[in-house]
């Protein structure tokens, strides 16, 4: 418990800046177009209450949608995943505690494959709509997202194993 | 009443879900108006600071290309200069230098220090603001056409609209034939553009030049923009869709010049009386 919050802080700053400095940047083909900063509220501890996960979703998604000039279509789609965070981690992991930490050394890399690709694809499914805002285009909105959710989820995955070591995975629980 | 404060408790995340849904609806309808885009002032110092300092160490990395594309830039400069004073070789007096033709643009160079392509609205970021003489609505242009138009300064920032935005459009023309289109990008291609309004009749070749008709107070006329890529066929409406590839790469600009028209008062005013005009003879 103790060192939880310093972990919270670095993953917090480092999703932030690899979307502002390096992801934003990224769009091959208009279709891949990645987002890596929800995974901070995705992947937040579950020993917080749900009222505090939304307004922490929130200000955080406030900050990078003004660094990313979208101001609006990022809280939009990050409070959306916050609220609906339990109820898919209900449907998904029915015995798991009321405050676990979520990392792939307590659930598996699967689970945490399985679950952020779940959460991610409708995230990336709101913001893009929320984005484009014309439904005609439903078909380009959904492979766009797929795509985006793919190349998020291995970039996240390829992060943790280029960045934290295999002893520190075990203890920081990123 | 115990029941009741028990089933708010109990839906009290939701509704405070729906409050924050709403907000950020709020912010974001709030934030695409086109020029009361001011819930947050996009070029604020904070923003403008840390891409600030981002561009700076990036430009080292790029210096070769910036050299390369200034050197091709002064070479055109010279080139025209060059042709301009061959053309007045005895440098005569004009009967009608009265009249400030020539003087009616200044520009400013200004470096770009943030600039987004992937979304639906895109915006740049400059390092020059109200403190160097920027204002809303001047056009800013690259060195390979036009770039797009100030709508929030800060005073050592300013934010543009960059051309790749929903809301954006040029007034262009045809080099050749003169017809004139209004120029919008709607993605997701940065590269391409589509001319509309240009009549269904008109058959564009491939690689026919497209240039800015400078019939906004945005552009002066005939500064390239891009060529003719291919016509769409669309038997519906009356006009044809012409679809442009654009001479600016939105993901390489570096540089860009802010355009100050010194007449724009001027033609807003003309507008102005024009439109109270048109409103009393109506009334009449």
């Amino acid at each position: 418990m103790k060192n939880k919050i310093p972990n919270i802080i670095f993953t917090a700053f480092f999703l932030f800046f690899t979307q502002i400095l390096f992801v934003n940047n990224i769009n091959f083909f208009g279709l891949f177009n990645p987002k890596l900063f929800p995974i901070f509220i995705i992947l937040y501890p579950r020993s917080i209450s749900n009222i505090y996960l939304l307004i922490i979703a929130f200000i955080y998604a406030f900050i990078v949608d003004a660094f990313s000039f979208t101001l609006g279509v990022g809280i939009f789609a990050t409070v959306l995943i916050a609220f609906l965070k339990p109820y898919i981690l209900k449907i998904m992991h029915n015995r798991m505690d009321e405050d676990a930490t979520l990392s792939i050394t307590l659930q598996g890399k699967n689970f945490i494959a399985r679950y952020l690709f779940i959460t991610l694809f409708i995230f990336h499914l709101v913001y893009f709509f929320t984005e484009i805002g014309q439904f005609y285009n439903i078909f380009y909105i959904i492979i766009k997202a797929l795509f985006s959710t793919i190349l998020a989820l291995s970039l996240y995955f390829i992060f943790v194993f280029m960045f934290v070591s295999q002893s520190q995975r075990r203890e920081v629980k990123l | 009443m115990g029941n009741i404060i028990k089933i708010l408790l109990r839906i009290f995340p939701f509704l405070f879900f729906i409050f924050l849904e709403i907000i950020a609806l709020y912010i974001l309808f709030k934030n695409n108006e086109y020029y009361n885009a001011g819930f947050v002032n996009r070029s604020n110092y904070i923003v403008g600071n840390l891409y600030d300092n981002i561009a700076s160490t990036k430009n080292y990395f790029g210096l070769r290309n910036v050299n390369d594309s200034l050197a091709s830039e002064n070479a055109k400069l010279l080139q025209e200069l060059f042709n301009n004073s061959r053309s007045n070789p005895f440098n005569f007096q004009d009967s009608l230098s009265g009249i400030p033709i020539n003087n009616s643009y200044n520009l400013t160079e200004a470096k770009v220090v943030s600039n987004t392509i992937s979304n639906s609205r895109n915006y740049l970021i400059i390092n020059k603001g109200s403190l160097q003489g920027i204002e809303v609505d001047m056009g800013v242009i690259g060195p390979k056409g036009p770039v797009g138009v100030v709508i929030q300064v800060s005073k050592n920032y300013a934010c543009i609209m960059s051309f790749l935005n929903k809301d954006a459009n040029i007034s262009a023309r045809v080099k050749s034939s003169r017809q004139i289109g209004v120029l919008k990008w709607q993605g997701p291609d940065i590269r391409v553009a589509s001319l509309e309004d240009i009549p269904k009749h008109v058959k564009l070749k491939k690689g026919e030049i497209i240039e800015t008709s400078g019939f906004s107070t945005f552009y002066p006329e005939g500064i390239v923009i891009g060529k003719v890529l291919n016509q769409v066929e669309d038997n519906e409406s009356n006009f044809a869709e012409i679809n442009i590839l654009l001479n600016t790469d939105f993901s390489k600009l570096e540089y860009v010049y802010v355009i100050k028209n010194n007449q724009y008062k001027e033609l807003k005013q003309m507008e102005r009386i024009i439109d109270t005009a048109m409103q009393t003879t109506k009334q009449e």
